[in-house]
């Protein structure tokens, strides 16, 4: 059984690592020339305009809308607005498969709560009879239960979907398939063990709470078991697929989409920027007179021998 | 039906023959007057150009790639363009868009939310290899298999089983030319993957280390731009003589003795047009000078070398051509201390100073860049100008230019004119931020070798086109005349020839112009009108 528990305990590891690498590599990239696009969810014209509307505009302060930008957000990632918008048909498997997603995660973290708070013996798991122990229980089986359900309906959908819409099958690969039906197995067998052991969650419950104690105990009910693998598996298996896009999402809309901010002089982009001109090119092609910096590269005329 | 021979995204590489022919009769319909029309055959290449030339992937050439004759030759290019994008993905190399291009390489669900958005693909009866995606699969699945560790099963598992070879590269190649950069698919895709920005990156990795780019945009246009001054050849002694011919066709054409200004030291404003509209349509520099004197506005020309052609074509396939071009600017505004520099009416040149060369500038070169259009809605609203909006009544609609627009949010400006000074302006649908591209965005307005100029009046154009006609459909009889207003040279060029492929003047009336010509038609000094009813 200890080798369940280690293997647990690697599992979240590696996801861990996997998820900060890429962060960390997407973040330490260095300053890029501005590619934003309007709508610019921060600027005050809903309709798309820009600071650029005003003449001097350079003179101006440059206003930012957080809500705006904080409720473009929400409406993104809850509400898969972009889908709804461009792509109904989609939307109409992919919006439950993902708010399911998003409660199974919530229900995860809801469950790490519970544990906590029965360590520091505010709550007792599953038995309590406090408001606070009654809230957190009714709530993880709303959002448990409810989460699964949604989940596994979309998938189903979704898998369907892309097998006969000739337009998802020219470009389909095993990845894509093996990610829905991973996840439709993994909710099954977590359907299996609610209806085994594992009512209103108590068995998770409890395996979390062996987690945190190093309490390597055994486990009786088989379905759980496959489910603590399948999980397990699951974390290591997300980082290396396109999945990495729920975390890919923050830097592409708040780092390019929307990243508008001007470079004025002394600021900390300039001092990027000077970083950057002093990087080495190696490109090839004749005109680019390779083997300087960018800023060499870029005061070089390549027509001037031939004047 | 056109004839696809692809049954999956490997057959790219796979397939010897040309993957796809064209069926015009699959693009898509137009309104009245043009509900029966029947497009010409899109013209075919020369035997002599197909045997020199690479045409595998839809029969078009672009770029003119010359076939490799040997083996090795093959083999030389295949490992020049690894190497490249090898380079295309390095910290040093490609610091300039590494981000974005990391992201949209690697977080890409294939929801295929972009495709409906491809006034391209769509134009073209959903055409596979023109769907936003497509080109980018193949580049993404390329990287996976031959840059990225893994082994061969991963590659299956992943869907990165292609076959990187000669046909490989130079069809990808053609093919980041058959995407205008209008990036309509980034903006509804939900994770914020952006195509138009890997297609000018495979044009980047080709310009940059096999020196392939299309030739009106390297060697006819930005070198020839460094070499003498203007990417149409044009040098200072010549345009001075331009500007002169300019200053006496204005007085012929309105009375007014205006000297345009030039190189005059301390002014507020550098103005600096795209060289084209002093070829092509020389009554939008007339028409900006008769704004500015009579706004009593301190701006200046150049007629140095780099100075007065605000073109950048760099911006659409090479980071150091973009740079190089966008510090002759720089370099021109600071000799003649102006405050700030204005854009003409271009947007690409609008996109490649204002905000994409902000991250190249530092220090002194970091000088105000604005657009032209809210400096002239500023001025229509001083009062300084008596104007006639019944001057301007008649039809008029307006086109949005990507890169003004799309990309960088100046929206309001030249509406609030329109709907000012033109009784009868009404918006295209859609319109703003989300308006379709004129077809011609990315250079293919400039592009006119071999056969793409069918390409792109037949194709790339043609749902602007659509735009164009629904917005007119109420008046598209010939005989009441329609203005299409477009702020943008390029875009301008397009509809030029657009417009002419589908004979629009005699057929619905339509002609289009920039907004300066509209403002300066309307105004009560001017007592001829400005606007010469013609298809220029």
């Amino acid at each position: 059984m200890i080798l369940l528990y280690l293997f647990t305990y690697f599992s979240l590891f590696v996801f861990i690592v996997l998820v900060f690498s890429k962060i960390i590599k997407y973040s330490s990239a260095p300053v890029h020339v501005r590619w934003e696009l309007y709508p610019v969810a921060h600027e005050k014209n809903k309709y798309g305009g820009s600071y650029y509307e005003e003449p001097k505009w350079w003179k101006n302060e440059i206003k930012k809308s957080h809500i705006a930008e904080f409720w473009a957000m929400f409406e993104e990632i809850i509400f898969l607005k972009g889908v709804y918008i461009h792509n109904r048909k989609l939307w109409y498997f992919s919006f439950p498969f993902h708010l399911g997603l998003y409660l199974i995660v919530a229900t995860f973290f809801l469950i790490v709560i519970s544990v906590l708070f029965d360590l520091a013996s505010l709550v007792v798991l599953n038995t309590d009879t406090l408001f606070v122990g009654i809230l957190l229980n009714n709530v993880i089986n709303i959002f448990g239960y409810g989460g699964l359900v949604l989940t596994c309906l979309g998938c189903i959908g979704l898998i369907f979907q892309r097998a006969t819409d000739k337009k998802f099958k020219f470009y389909n690969s095993a990845m894509d398939f093996t990610n829905l039906y991973f996840i439709l197995i993994l909710g099954v067998v977590v359907f299996i063990t609610l209806v085994n052991s594992n009512t209103g969650f108590i068995e998770s419950k409890i395996f979390v709470k062996n987690l945190f104690t190093l309490n390597f105990a055994a486990i009786n009910d088989v379905s759980f078991i496959i489910h603590v693998i399948l999980l397990s598996l699951f974390f290591l298996y997300f980082p290396i697929t396109r999945m990495m896009h729920l975390f890919a999402k923050y830097f592409t809309y708040h780092k390019v989409r929307w990243e508008d901010e001007p470079n004025v002089k002394g600021g900390k982009l300039e001092k990027k920027i000077k970083e950057a001109l002093n990087f080495g090119v190696s490109w090839s092609a004749p005109h680019i007179q390779t083997g300087k910096t960018w800023a060499e590269v870029a005061t070089t005329n390549p027509t001037e021998e031939k004047k | 039906m056109s004839d696809n021979k692809m049954k999956s995204v490997k057959d790219f590489s796979k397939i010897q023959e040309q993957i796809t022919e064209l069926d015009p009769s699959e693009f898509i319909k137009l309104p009245p007057p043009y509900d029966d029309w029947v497009d010409p055959p899109m013209k075919e290449l020369t035997e002599d150009q197909k045997n020199r030339l690479e045409h595998s992937l839809d029969g078009f050439s672009g770029i003119a790639i010359p076939k490799p004759e040997t083996e090795e030759e093959k083999q030389e290019l295949v490992a020049k363009f690894l190497s490249g994008l090898k380079k295309l993905l390095s910290k040093e190399d490609n610091w300039i868009l590494l981000q974005p291009l990391l992201l949209s390489m690697e977080n890409c669900v294939k929801c295929q939310s972009c495709s409906d958005e491809c006034p391209v693909y769509i134009a073209s009866g959903k055409e596979e290899i023109y769907r936003p995606i497509f080109r980018g699969e193949i580049l993404r699945r390329i990287i996976n298999k031959y840059l990225k560790p893994g082994g061969k099963f991963y590659h299956k598992f992943s869907g990165s089983d292609i076959d990187l070879n000669w046909e490989t590269v130079a069809r990808l190649a053609e093919l980041s030319y058959r995407c205008t950069l209008c990036r309509r698919c980034a903006q509804a895709c939900p994770i914020g993957v952006d195509n138009g920005l890997i297609s000018r990156e495979i044009r980047k990795l080709m310009s940059q280390e096999l020196g392939l780019a299309a030739e009106e945009l390297h060697k006819s246009g930005s070198m020839k731009q460094l070499a003498t001054g203007s990417s149409t050849g044009t040098n200072p002694t010549a345009m001075l003589d331009i500007v002169e011919f300019i200053e006496e066709d204005l007085k012929d054409m309105t009375g007014l003795d205006i000297k345009m200004p030039l190189d005059k030291e301390d002014a507020d404003i550098l103005l600096i047009h795209n060289f084209g509209e002093f070829l092509s349509w020389p009554e939008n520099i007339m028409a900006f000078a008769i704004i500015f004197e009579k706004a009593g506005i301190n701006w200046t020309m150049s007629s140095q070398m780099g100075g007065y052609d605000s073109v950048n074509y760099g911006l659409w396939y090479d980071d150091a051509q973009l740079a190089r071009v966008a510090l002759e600017h720089i370099r021109i505004a600071k000799e003649l201390n102006v405050n700030r520099i204005v854009m003409g009416e271009c947007g690409h040149a609008h996109k490649a100073l204002m905000p994409v060369a902000d991250r190249i500038l530092i220090d002194e070169n970091i000088i105000p860049r604005e657009s032209a259009y809210p400096i002239l809605e500023e001025i229509v609203f001083s009062g300084k100008i008596k104007f006639d909006p019944n001057k301007n009544d008649f039809p008029v609609t307006l086109h949005d230019p990507c890169n003004a627009v799309r990309a960088m949010g100046i929206v309001k400006p030249q509406r609030k004119i329109l709907r000012y000074l033109c009784p009868q302006f009404r918006e295209m649908v859609p319109h703003g931020v989300h308006n379709y591209c004129c077809g011609g965005g990315s250079g293919f307005a400039i592009m006119q070798g071999k056969n793409f100029p069918d390409w792109r009046n037949g194709l790339s154009f043609r749902m602007k086109f659509k735009q164009i006609l629904d917005a007119f459909q109420d008046k598209i009889e010939p005989s009441t005349y329609k203005y299409v207003c477009s702020p943008c040279s390029n875009c301008k060029g397009t509809f030029r020839d657009g417009l002419t492929y589908y004979n629009a003047f005699d057929k619905a009336g339509i002609i289009y112009g920039g907004l300066v010509e509209l403002i300066v038609n309307a105004m009560v000094d001017i007592e001829k009108p400005f606007i010469e009813w013609e298809l220029k």
